[in-house]
């Protein structure tokens, strides 16, 4: 999430003061995403920098400029609202790594991780799912972002299902190795 | 919830009346949207509904009535006219004993020409009693004692018309009406002013009351009194008998309903389940087939009687002109019809008994997963089907060759009941073999296995069907047979008559010299007419010595009495005998008579003379040749015991022997000669063969049976539309989905013409077990239909219905 | 809270000798009213079997079963119908319900199976289908309703009359996300006014519903989450990123 751009696209709506600038994003998004103190105004005075924004008063206070957006600014928003997320290159999910570490290591069950994981991730989706069932109904922004980690936890739900399937077809002794190339599974079943 | 609810006190494990309103009304709902689906089922309880009520209204409105005779009194008597002062006196006691009686004169005019006296009958129009026998046609009723009405063949006999005059009874009378007896368009008779009438010969009196009432009046009276009481009404038990054959054909229908409710429950079977889930109990689920059994009967029972009874407002004419009598077609014997309908409503709702039985007894979750229940063990069925069948055919087997009704009737339905549970046995051996068969053909033998509640019920209906059409076929065959041995060669050779003088009967009349004169010359004229026929006269052998009682008098005739095992004890089949004549006797190749022999007969058997005072008369016998022929004469009384017992020979006819085959001009003209002498002339019949009926019961049987395997081949494949879509995903040719559907109908039809056949046989060997030989002539043409031809229609048809569209997907069949 | 639903050590085995199939072995579960809790395990996993058993559709091979404090076993087939249509409430995934009958009659459908006169058990569907938002639904037939109306209808039923117990079968699996949402919003809706549910599921987003998550694997109960827990938890394990 860019907070520059959501900022940005914050004040398309209208010039907003910094500090309602805060608390709109934050309501917004509910606090799946909270920021801290400083950061909105860090954000709001580099923004101003590169001419995407522009506030009344050159007062030092962030909290009490009331900020505008420029040409440039809608120009840049429009380019990023299109311009595809990164989806190429993977992020290293720790997840992901901690399986694998635990495959290699002798004496740890994979299965008892995978549950520990599994009843951690539910249990973090239970909150979320609460949040948005105890939130009045009209509230979307919150629905949207709740909605986006849910199916984010819930993907890391099913990988662990599958990788839990996956490695239950290999004998325990016969975990691979990395580096190792894995077993023809025509052999391990004999 | 939370909100509070107010239910009933009683807390039994039902919920009593609203729950079973419940579950009517979910089934009649469902019934309401669904009933396409049980067309098949509708139709053929309709069609059953439909012939029931119009053969019932038929028969009830044909059948002949008493009312003919009777009009709506309850007792008749009749008093001889000879002595006027007694017949006075006779009507007065009648007139003091009742309050209201009425009576009709009657006298009997000879006719020239007619052999049978006109009847003229002194009758009030609008008798307390008698409306109902006299109604106008044309004119009016006479009403002086020069006017006369006569019935329409009355007036033709007499060439008389409307306004015209005729000369009865010594009297010139104007003719002013045409009357008739609308109960009976038969009674021909002229009707005069009663007032005016001559003396009557004798009077019919008309009296209400009890059988006892009458005997207590009779008692008052000295001498013979001739009194007939209302005979009981047999258009009831007419129409109770053709009820129960309509039974017969509900019982058959309900075999397919059975099944076709049992595809119903398994099509609901999930949404069964969900009731079961939500709290239904066994018997509430069992009511919701019941409700949709009963539903199906009372659609089938309204539309079929409502199609029945138009027709029956259509055809009732033609019922009027074969029955002989007046019909009003408005009055439908509702009481029989309605008893149809119930018949048809309860048939459905047993059919659904079972089907209700299974689906309460199916566990919740089989019934949610939409399993299909696992096929009963047919072991035991079997072993009843075993024993039903022998037991059937024991009692057949003592039923004396058909003649004991019990046996018959209760060794059929054994029969019948095995023929109905042998059929998962059979269905299951041949499933055993399918194993090397190829792929579609035991696909369908497993279908057929797997959905055996319904495979089954349609292969009885299908047995049964073909059970009753073989048993037509052979039995008709078989009595046919047994028929023409006593017959032999038919009544009479083509070259041959029978001229009789009057009709055949036990008393002949006395005739004057002149009256015999004149019929022996109508008989030589006969003779003459189909050229150069031989004239044998024929004799009777009567008690001259005894005079029956009657209108015409006359004497009783000797006749052959034989016992017949039959027949209850003391009742014997009775033959005509004639007297031996030198001329009769040549016929027979016989110059005269044996000595010391009293007849000679064809027939066999403890012999005795019977119709004449004495009894345990029997004569010594002598072999005759047998000519053949049923209506020659089968006895012959010789001379010598006719003066021995003092009998007196009667002229009652001629056999006439042509030269060649009398053609169908010559039988008009000697008819006419006869109806002119007044006698009745006998030719050759053709035989009554049975074959139209053999060939009717044939195509009737097939047909049947193709309309039921129609509708089970129909009723599996459809339930099976998703296996034909994973064979056709699965690459299958449309050849091999035909070969499915095909291989289903014709194993369903080969089965089921097998079962039907050999059970039927089975029945008539028990049957006809002493006499064998009357089952040789089986007619193999019909049998072979039955047997090849429907299995093959069958199969073609399945071929051929199993068009590539049916394999597309057809609306789910469990939402 | 009261416990409502209480499986004690609860065996089934499917068939015998050779070919038996123990669906659950020795399970034991606790529902209190008020309380939503999500059986979460892989097909196969016995989860359904678990939710028959507890609904007495099915009879456990062993153990012992309690509705409402009341043991199930050796009830007659009449007496467990009783118990379905006074105690316990069914939602499964799909076919809930009779086609040929409106919302309303299906609702109304367990009231008068029970006894309950026509009139006061429709009046007591419509005021169910009210509080659950389906009031302009009444009158419509099942096939006039949309998958997730009639999921809604169906959770109606299960609930209408003084029932205690709901127990749904991947209630949401025949849906869309949305028209899921809404089912299970439903469904928390009753227990939170004091119906105890059970939600059978593969699915996490629907477990993710409940108060409380059992994990079921091969016919035994293996883990259970946490009671629910504040945000403040989470955001420390950086799942935002």
């Amino acid at each position: 999430m860019s907070v520059r751009h959501a900022l940005l696209a914050l004040l398309t709506e209208g010039p907003e003061y910094g500090l309602r600038l805060r608390q709109e994003f934050e309501s917004r998004t509910g606090d799946v995403w909270p920021l801290n103190v400083g950061q909105v105004y860090t954000t709001l005075q580099r923004l101003e920098r590169e001419g995407w924004v522009e506030s009344d008063d050159a007062g030092s206070d962030g909290a009490k400029k009331r900020y505008r957006i420029t040409d440039g600014g809608a120009t840049e928003l429009d380019r990023w609202l299109r311009t595809p997320p990164d989806a190429t290159t993977p992020p290293r999910d720790e997840l992901v790594i901690k399986v694998q570490v635990a495959v290699r290591m002798p004496g740890v069950d994979v299965h008892d991780l995978i549950q520990t994981h599994r009843r951690q991730l539910i249990e973090a989706m239970q909150h979320y799912t609460h949040l948005k069932a105890d939130a009045p109904a009209d509230d979307i922004g919150l629905a949207l972002v709740v909605d986006a980690e849910l199916f984010r936890l819930e993907g890391l739900v099913r990988w662990l299902d599958a990788a839990g399937v996956r490695l239950a077809k290999l004998p325990r002794a016969a975990a691979p190795r990395p580096g190792v190339p894995a077993p023809d599974p025509a052999q391990v079943r004999a | 919830m939370t909100a509070t609810l107010d239910r009933p006190v009683r807390r039994g494990a039902g919920g009593g009346l609203p729950a079973r309103r419940a579950m009517v009304r979910w089934a009649l709902r469902m019934f309401r949207r669904e009933w396409r689906r049980q067309l098949l089922v509708l139709v053929l309880l309709g069609v059953v509904v439909a012939g029931s009520a119009f053969a019932v209204t038929a028969v009830y409105q044909s059948a002949p009535s008493s009312d003919a005779r009777f009009g709506t009194a309850s007792h008749l008597l009749t008093f001889d006219g000879a002595d006027p002062a007694r017949l006075r006196a006779r009507l007065d006691a009648v007139a003091g004993y009742y309050d209201t009686v009425e009576t009709v004169g009657h006298r009997y005019v000879p006719v020239p020409g007619l052999f049978d006296p006109i009847d003229v009958r002194a009758q009030h129009p609008a008798g307390v009693y008698s409306a109902p026998m006299l109604a106008l046609q044309r004119g009016r009723y006479p009403t002086a004692s020069g006017e006369v009405a006569l019935t329409d063949e009355v007036a033709r006999t007499l060439h008389a018309a409307v306004g015209g005059r005729v000369v009865l009874d010594g009297r010139d009378r104007e003719v002013v009406g045409l009357v008739e007896n609308p109960a009976d368009l038969d009674d021909e008779f002229a009707l005069v002013d009663a007032p005016t009438a001559d003396p009557p010969q004798s009077v019919t009196v008309f009296v209400p009351g009890s059988r006892a009432d009458l005997e207590a009046f009779r008692a008052t009276l000295d001498g013979v009194v001739v009194r007939e009481s209302r005979p009981s009404e047999s258009r009831a038990v007419l129409a109770v008998l053709a009820l129960a054959v309509a039974a017969i054909g509900l019982l058959l229908v309900s075999l397919v309903a059975a099944a076709g409710f049992i595809v119903i429950a398994q099509r609901r079977q999930r949404q069964l389940g969900m009731l079961a889930a939500i709290g239904a109990t066994p018997r509430q689920l069992r009511l919701v087939m019941l409700a949709n059994g009963a539903a199906v009967g009372v659609a089938a029972a309204v539309a079929g009687s409502t199609v029945g009874l138009g027709i029956w407002l259509a055809l009732a004419g033609r019922v009027e002109t074969a029955a002989g009598h007046r019909i009003d077609r408005f009055d439908v014997p509702w009481q029989f019809v309605g008893a149809g309908m119930a018949l048809a409503v309860l048939t459905a709702t047993a059919a659904a008994w079972w089907p209700a039985r299974v689906v309460a007894h199916t566990p919740v979750m089989s019934a949610l997963s939409a399993r299909p229940p696992r096929p009963r063990p047919a072991r035991r069925s079997a072993a009843l089907a075993v024993a039903l069948l022998a037991a059937g055919v024991v009692a057949l087997a003592f039923s004396a060759g058909g003649a004991r009704p019990v046996p018959v009737i209760g060794g059929a339905l054994a029969v019948a009941a095995g023929l109905l549970l042998i059929g998962p046995l059979a269905l299951r051996m041949l499933a055993a073999g399918r194993a090397t068969a190829p792929v579609p053909v035991r696909l369908a033998l497993t279908d057929l296995v797997r959905y055996q509640g319904r495979s089954a019920a349609a292969l009885a209906a299908i047995s049964l069907t073909l059970a009753i059409a073989a048993a037509l076929v052979v039995g008709s065959a078989a009595a046919e047979r047994t028929a023409r041995r006593a017959a032999a060669l038919g009544n009479l050779a083509g070259s041959q008559l029978m001229v009789r003088i009057g009709e055949p009967a036990p008393v002949v009349p006395d005739h004057t010299p002149a009256q015999l004169a004149a019929f022996e010359s109508a008989a030589g004229e006969i003779a003459d007419t189909i050229g150069g026929a031989a004239l044998t006269p024929l004799d009777m052998a009567v008690v001259a010595a005894y005079t029956e009682p009657g209108v015409n008098g006359g004497h009783p005739a000797v006749e052959l009495g034989i016992a017949d095992d039959r027949l209850p004890d003391g009742v014997l089949s009775s033959y005509s005998a004639y007297v031996a004549t030198p001329e009769l006797l040549r016929i027979y190749g016989l110059a005269a008579p044996p000595a010391g022999v009293d007849l000679l007969t064809t027939h066999t058997g403890e012999i005795e003379l019977v119709n004449i005072p004495a009894r345990g008369v029997y004569p010594t016998i002598a072999a005759l040749p047998n000519l053949g022929y049923s209506s020659t004469p089968t006895a012959l009384l010789t001379p010598a015991v006719i003066a021995r017992n003092g009998w007196r020979p009667a002229r009652v006819g001629w056999f006439v022997q042509g030269r060649n085959t009398i053609n169908p001009d010559d039988i008009d003209r000697v008819r006419a000669i006869a109806a002119d002498a007044g006698l009745t002339v006998e030719f050759r019949r053709e035989q009554a063969s049975a074959a139209t009926l053999r060939a009717g019961a044939t195509v009737a049987g097939v047909l049947l049976a193709l309309g039921v395997l129609a509708g089970t081949v129909g009723l599996i494949r459809g339930e099976s539309v998703r296996d034909m879509r994973i064979l056709a995903a699965s690459g299958a040719t449309r050849r091999v989905r035909r070969t499915v559907t095909a291989a289903t109908s014709g194993t369903l039809a080969a089965l089921g013409a097998l079962l039907g056949v050999a059970g039927a046989h089975l029945a008539l060997l028990a049957v006809f077990r002493t006499d064998l030989d009357a089952l040789h002539d089986i007619p193999v043409a019909n049998l072979a239909i039955l047997l090849f031809g429907l299995p093959v229609v069958a199969t073609t048809t399945g071929w051929l219905s199993a068009a590539p569209g049916s394999a597309l997907p057809a609306r789910g069949g469990l939402d | 809270m009261t416990t409502v639903l209480e499986l004690r050590k609860v065996a089934k085995v499917y068939g015998s000798g050779p070919s038996a199939v123990h669906a659950l072995h020795a399970a034991d579960l606790r529902v209190d009213a008020g309380e939503l809790v999500a059986v979460m395990g892989p097909s196969g996993s016995g989860k359904s079997t678990l939710l028959t058993i507890a609904g007495t559709l099915e009879e456990p091979s062993e153990g012992e079963v309690l509705i409402g404090g009341v043991g199930a076993a050796g009830l007659s087939a009449n007496a467990r119908a009783q118990l379905r249509r006074r105690s316990i409430g069914f939602v499964f995934q799909d076919f809930n319900l009779l086609p040929g009958l409106s919302a309303t009659e299906n609702v109304a459908l367990p009231l008068e199976l029970d006894g309950v006169g026509r009139r006061a058990a429709h009046a007591h569907a419509v005021r169910t289908l009210d509080d659950l938002g389906l009031a302009d639904r009444a009158g419509h037939f099942p096939d006039d309703l949309s998958g997730g109306e009639r999921q809604r209808v169906a959770i109606a039923r299960a609930v209408v009359g003084d029932r205690q117990l709901l127990l749904a079968d991947e209630p949401t699996g025949a849906l869309d996300s949305m028209n899921g949402e809404a089912v299970m919003r439903i469904l928390r809706a009753a227990c939170k006014r004091g119906i105890a549910g059970v939600v059978v599921t593969h699915d996490a987003q629907l477990a993710s519903w409940a108060d409380r998550v059992i994990f079921i694997r091969d016919g035994r109960v293996v883990d259970e989450t946490a009671p629910p827990s504040g945000p403040e938890v989470l955001l420390d394990k950086d799942l935002s990123r």
